[in-house]
């Protein structure tokens, strides 16, 4: 039987909806993803004052370095491995590695847990 | 350039995603291996020519992939069209600009 647009059943309760774990892994991405894209402009800010002068190289570093420097560098190395990793899983299905279900689950996991990781390594790399 | 369908932006993601991981991967590793970067030491890296070039293609693919990215996050989510356009002419002026500030910046460094 086909369903005609109107009478499609409509369910959008976000709080009904099952969120598997490939899902929170894909929502993961993308939210990471305009995080990543919102922080572009801030990037060539810092890139352009980082090669100044001296004085707003150290600037640069302070900021890095302050209590808002650090939340924002929490939340965008977290974005970055999430990001990466999500996006390298993507390729490999692409060309139909770990594609089947139960390995897409496993891969799932392996991201969002290795996001967090990741995100913790990144922040050892980028310390002030 | 069908701008809004077909397998072109598909491919361009998929190729900036690759550099961009590559060159994070070199970045990465130069940070975790060599000492702190003083000013100095970078301003001469990034006034070397091949400096300037890598950053310049870097830079070029994480704006053409954030491109592709948010115009898919737009066609899903904003429907009304007139809304959508806006959008899509605020983000391409935005990385636009961008990518011209990046120019100023790398042509002003020696």
């Amino acid at each position: 039987m086909r369903l005609s647009g109107a009478r499609r059943p409509v369910f959008l309760n976000l709080f009904k909806i099952r969120f598997p774990i490939g899902a929170i892994a894909s929502i993961g991405h993308r939210l990471a993803g305009v995080a990543l894209a919102a922080a572009l402009p801030f990037l060539v800010a810092a890139f352009e004052r980082s090669l100044n002068s001296e004085q707003a190289y150290r600037q640069a570093l302070a900021a890095w370095r302050s209590p808002a420097g650090r939340l924002a560098a929490l939340l965008l190395c977290w974005a970055l491995a999430h990001h990466l990793l999500a996006g390298v899983r993507h390729l490999l299905m692409d060309v139909d590695i770990g594609s089947s279900l139960p390995t897409a689950r496993k891969t799932a996991w392996i991201v969002v847990a290795g996001g967090v990781v990741a995100a913790a390594g990144l922040l050892w790399v980028l310390r002030p | 350039m069908r701008l809004l369908g077909g397998l072109r932006p598909w491919v361009i993601q998929r190729l900036s995603a690759l550099f961009v991981l590559g060159c994070f991967a070199v970045l990465a590793a130069c940070l975790a291996i060599g000492p702190p970067l003083s000013f100095a030491a970078w301003r001469a890296w990034m006034s070397e020519p091949g400096a300037k070039v890598a950053a310049f293609l870097l830079f070029s693919s994480l704006f053409l992939h954030a491109w592709i990215g948010l115009r898919d996050v737009l066609l899903d989510y904003v429907q009304p069209l007139p809304l959508r356009a806006l959008l899509f002419v605020a983000i391409a002026l935005g990385l636009v600009s961008l990518e011209g500030w990046v120019v100023v910046i790398l042509a002003g460094v020696h």
